[in-house]
């Protein structure tokens, strides 16, 4: 059977071919009856789609209707162009269709003598409700988040974005489920060109399989050996709406919370809702922290590593007998001892994530008391080091939507530092500077607005201006 | 927003600035160099002018071409030499040559854009600047006005500036190999040509105010300045100069890869922007690696002396070979 | 194309190994300073080492040799673990030392003391050359801050063939002046010395019993040039002065000046202006009128209050 496969005139013969597909499987039904002379089915899954809903949209007005119909073709044009049935404007014509609006929930409408069948908005299946958003934690602003259905989403963002600008295009993406994703963009402001860039690219996508939108990240990057994100992410759907308004396309994919905003910018990982409720002084001064924290966790551990291994000139006086008393206590040499902490560090953080919740409390007091205590008092790691990786992990929390960039970028900086001292630190800063110059999502800047720098980087960049200014078009 | 066009002005000027912030030595005294800035800028920018409009009547020739190649290869074998040096003199033995060469040649695979190049040297450029004025703050109190030299330098100390002053880099002539060469009138060769030339004088003019009649003898002086330098926070701050200088070094290699790989004929993936091909890096590494361990014992001061005689003789050659060709195409038209 | 890349893995982790060379930080010696004594044919020369985890602050190790490198080169092998010159900030000059010998000592320092560090150098005086080298560092530590001295290496370069330094005398500093083929001149009263580091920018204050004893001063200090038609003045300026009356006499400001002034004049005297460019003055009266020699210099002082 293939997709493009047109449905027969024969109500038996498109039941039987329903029936081969989905035969097996118990929540699939279908159920025949007249209308007049006509006999039609109704197939349906009934955990995406309610019978009673069935029921009351569309049988009761049917009999109501005082139309006695004798033939398909009749009824079939009758129920899509005439009735007052809520039907589906397009009628299932193929296989395909068919797989794929009962697989939405929707309820169809089989009829025999019709080659045509009519597909009704029945869905009712168990789904989350809009809640608050487990990560992404702002104090003002909305506190709704997305959810994993299509169409809730997509409800979500319009009702924010209430001119008639916002364009939402359904896709099915090439997998084996036949995922749907939609394009959202404001049809004024979003570049003609970088929609249609980012529409060819994502359909040229294959996967086996689209369960979340970061699934699409890799195909959007132009150079595969950068590090840097080429999009976004966002549970929140004023986020979202913000982006949209900034001209960037949000992509939805069905069955995912996550949404994906492209183009997507280096300073917009150390933006939040909150820098714009705020003062602007408090929030450029919020804004200006995190560039230090993501700093401070790229390359505080590295340069701690390198300045007592390479260059303990930098080091104050008053502490160089500590620290040198604290590196002759351990057995490892001070990368290595980085190295295991951080990495014993990120197995505490993985586990907490994994591990059932009620065990989690657990995994946080065993890895606290083994690294924190035990590690210490029997001289396996020594303070200053444990000191500095949790400095370095507790500033990673600050730029979330870069943790893995700088867990990736730390590793490379206490390598590189500890084997080469200054000569590796300046390779991994170039290596960061390179990567984050070199990226060009969709043929943008992706450190604009910070360089280069101009009125831009303290327009909204590097700090905010004050939003009488901010609500002015910017200078060309 | 968009990048279009991007400009390589910025990694040719880091280029230029980077010959004097690693010389090996104060060249000459703060007021010879002051009279005889306005000559050497005058003659680089002529030099650079016309050689771009020689180079497009000769750049079909292969041994030009290759030659400048050549150079430029020599060029990034001697900077990360140069470099190694210095980084000798700072940790002398905890780092071995080929460590350098690797952490410096390493972010080049990043910078196989134009774009990339452009906007790295932009971003490096500004660091250069705010670590410029850094270092000028915290070396405020060494700078005395009365270590100034106050003899004529005369014709001799004149004409040694203006000797120095004019050293022909390769970055004055790599804007003639760009695309679009219509589209870069003689400004851009003026400006490199003025901010390299004013950049030398107002070093040495530093270097007097910090060391006076001493500042010819220190080794690497500008980096010895640094090491001075403290704010009250940080006691010691030459080793963020270094970090910014190498990254100077990478975006400067990879300029001249860039050029190297236009002048050799190749022509990177049309995806990537005008790229240098990922494929061409393994040779790349290797070739450096050999040329250093090669020249390793070499004196790195001598060849960038002999380098600006070269180009200058090169650029002699292709202003004169380029005339004659444009007579001829002239005179065949009339 | 496998073994490609598995050579290609092979050599990067190889190429990563060539990194590892510097000793670990417990393993360094961190000199802290480094006293050079005795005449250059038999040369001492002390490292001051900070202890880590002993109950004294410093550690001496003294090497002898033919010569001030060699010296250095004996004590450096008394040493356990690598030496480390990064946090060294003073060096202790003999007495009898020469502007040669202050130059050779200069280029040694800035030759082996790695990566190089800021280091202030003095002079030792005949009563503080018996001294423990630790003692010595830790008095100056103390009198550095106190009196605002800076010099730093390249001071012994800046000019051609002469060179200022402080010199230490054991609770105050003196200043001394070397020159290429000539003596010393030293000048060990306290308000005499100071005003010739103030002159020479290397000290940026005064804080001294005046000769008479009748007065004490302290300041802070700058020095103005400015050069005319009939010399150079140097305009210095006291900023906050406090002067405590320590005798009968109650009019210190006086006092103060006239003492002043009896040292610049003694400076002068003593290292002949003309030539020297202890004060400074060529550039200023080159400026002015294309002359190398000033006809004459004068001291001009004033006072300001914050």
């Amino acid at each position: 059977m293939e997709d493009n496969q047109k449905l027969s005139r024969s109500m038996e013969e498109n039941i039987a071919c329903l029936r081969e597909i989905f035969g097996t499987s118990t929540d699939f039904y279908t159920k025949e009856f007249c209308v007049g002379q006509v006999r039609c089915s109704i197939a349906l899954f009934t955990g995406l789609s309610s019978p009673e809903k069935l029921t009351v949209m569309a049988l009761s007005l049917l009999e109501q209707e005082r139309v006695f119909f004798t033939d398909g073709e009749t009824l079939a044009s009758h129920l899509l162009t005439q009735s007052c049935i809520p039907a589906e404007g397009t009628p299932v014509t193929t296989c395909g269709e068919m797989i794929e609006r009962l697989a939405n929930g929707l309820a169809l409408f089989l009829i025999d003598g019709s080659a045509r069948a009519v597909a009704l908005s029945t869905q009712e299946m168990p789904q989350r409700s809009v809640a608050a958003p487990d990560g992404e934690g702002n104090m003002h602003g909305p506190q709704e988040s997305f959810t994993e259905q299509l169409r809730v989403n997509i409800s979500l963002l319009r009702r924010q974005f209430r001119n008639g600008a916002l364009v939402a295009e359904l896709h099915t993406a090439a997998t084996h489920a036949r995922t749907e994703y939609c394009l959202c963009y404001d049809r004024e402001r979003a570049a003609a060109d970088t929609v249609k860039t980012l529409r060819k690219a994502l359909e040229n996508v294959e996967l086996p399989v689209l369960l979340d939108s970061t699934y699409f990240a890799s195909f959007l990057k132009q150079d595969k050996l950068n590090l840097f994100p080429a999009a976004a992410y966002t549970v929140r759907p004023a986020t979202a709406c913000a982006r949209l308004c900034e001209g960037k396309i949000v992509i939805l994919v069905a069955g995912s919370p996550c949404a994906m905003v492209a183009p997507s910018f280096f300073a917009e990982h150390f933006e939040c809702l909150d820098d714009y409720s705020s003062g602007a002084v408090f929030a450029g001064l919020i804004r200006l922290l995190k560039y230090l924290a993501f700093a401070l966790a790229v390359f505080g551990p590295g340069l701690y590593v390198m300045a007592l291994t390479f260059a303990p000139e930098i080091i104050p006086v008053d502490m160089l007998s500590t620290l040198a008393a604290a590196e002759a206590q351990t057995p490892l040499p001070p990368m290595l001892e980085m190295l295991t902490v951080t990495l014993l560090l990120e197995i505490v953080r993985e586990a907490g994530l994994r591990a059932p919740k009620s065990i989690s409390h657990t995994v946080s007091i065993v890895g606290a008391l083994i690294i924190g205590e035990t590690a210490v008092t029997a001289g396996i790691v020594s303070v200053p080091v444990l000191t500095m990786a949790a400095a370095a992990t507790i500033a990673t929390l600050a730029v979330p939507s870069l943790y893995e960039q700088s867990i990736l970028f730390r590793f490379a900086a206490i390598v590189l530092g500890g084997l080469f001292g200054v000569p590796g630190m300046a390779c991994c800063a170039m290596l960061v500077l390179a990567m984050a110059c070199g990226s060009e999502p969709f043929g943008y800047d992706y450190l604009y607005p910070l360089m280069p720098p101009g009125p831009a980087a303290w327009r909204d960049g590097f700090v905010r201006s004050i939003w009488s200014r901010l609500a002015r078009p910017p200078r060309p | 927003m968009k990048r279009e066009n991007p400009d390589l002005y910025a990694a040719l000027l880091l280029g230029i600035l980077l010959h004097t912030l690693l010389c090996a030595q104060a060249r000459y005294g703060a007021r010879a160099g002051l009279l005889a800035l306005p000559f050497s800028a005058a003659a680089l920018t002529l030099a650079a002018v016309l050689f771009a409009r020689a180079w497009r009547q000769l750049e079909g020739l292969r041994a030009p071409r290759w030659g400048l190649a050549a150079v430029l290869a020599a060029g990034s074998a001697f900077e990360l030499l140069r470099f190694w040096q210095l980084i000798q003199t700072a940790y002398g033995g905890a780092v071995t040559m080929l460590g350098v060469c690797l952490m410096l040649l390493l972010p080049v695979v990043y910078l196989r854009r134009v774009s990339a190049i452009a906007q790295t040297a932009n971003v490096v450029l500004s660091l250069a600047a705010v670590a410029g004025v850094v270092l000028l703050i915290s070396i405020a109190g060494e700078l005395r006005p009365a270590n100034l030299q106050p003899g004529d330098p005369g014709q001799a100390g004149w004409r040694q500036a203006l000797l120095w002053q004019c050293s022909l880099y390769p970055e004055f002539l790599l804007p003639a190999l760009w695309p679009d060469p219509d589209k870069r009138g003689p400004h851009t060769a003026a400006r490199l040509a003025v901010c390299g030339t004013v950049f030398s004088a107002a070093v040495h003019l530093i270097l007097e105010l910090y060391a006076g009649a001493g500042a010819r003898l220190l080794p690497v002086p500008v980096h010895t300045a640094a090491q001075a330098g403290t704010l009250s926070l940080f006691k010691r701050l030459e080793w963020l100069q270094l970090i910014l200088w190498s990254m100077m070094v990478t975006v400067k290699l990879a300029l001249y890869l860039y050029a190297a790989v236009r002048l050799l004929g190749g022509r990177g993936n049309k995806k990537e922007n005008n790229a240098v091909g990922l494929d061409r890096f393994p040779c790349y590494f290797l070739l450096m690696a050999f040329l250093c361990a090669a020249w390793r014992k070499a004196d790195t001061e001598t060849f960038f002396v002999w380098q600006s005689r070269l180009l200058w003789l090169f650029a002699a050659a292709v202003i004169l070979g380029g005339g004659l060709q444009y007579l001829c195409g002239r005179k065949k038209r009339c | 194309m496998r073994s490609k890349k598995a050579l290609l893995m092979l050599a990067a982790m190889l190429l990563l190994l060539t990194g590892c060379g510097a000793p670990l930080l417990s393993e360094r010696a961190v000199v802290r300073a480094v006293c050079f004594r005795g005449a250059a044919q038999a040369a001492r020369v002390s490292l001051v080492l900070e202890a880590a985890g002993q109950e004294e602050a410093f550690q001496t190790v003294t090497g002898r040799g033919a010569s001030y490198a060699a010296a250095l080169k004996d004590a450096e092998r008394q040493l356990d673990g690598a030496v480390f010159y990064g946090l060294m900030d003073l060096a202790l000059l003999p007495p009898q030392a020469g502007w040669e010998q202050a130059v050779e000592i200069g280029r040694l320092l800035a030759d082996t003391a790695l990566p190089a560090p800021r280091i202030d150098v003095f002079l030792l005086s005949a009563r503080t050359v018996s001294e423990k080298a630790d003692t010595l560092y830790a008095e100056i530590c103390t009198a550095r801050k106190k009196y605002g001295v800076s010099n730093g290496l390249q001071q012994l370069f800046a000019r051609e063939n002469e060179c200022a330094l402080p010199v230490w005398q054991g609770t105050e500093f003196g200043f001394g002046v070397l020159r290429q083929g000539r003596a010393a001149t030293v000048w060990a009263e306290p308000l005499t010395a100071q005003l010739a580091a103030v002159l020479c920018g290397q000290a940026d204050r005064f804080d001294c019993v005046l000769p008479g004893q009748d007065f004490s001063l302290a300041c802070k200090a700058g020095v103005y040039r400015q050069a005319g038609a009939g010399g150079v003045c140097l305009q210095l300026t006291l900023r906050n002065a406090q002067i405590e009356a320590l005798g009968a006499n109650e009019d210190g400001q006086a006092a103060v000046e006239q003492a002043l002034q009896h040292a610049f004049a003694e400076i002068c005297t003593q290292t002949d202006t003309a030539e020297s460019g202890l004060l400074q003055l060529q550039a200023w009266q080159f400026a002015e009128d294309g002359r190398t020699k000033p006809p004459s210099v004068r001291l001009m002082i004033q006072t300001e209050q914050e």
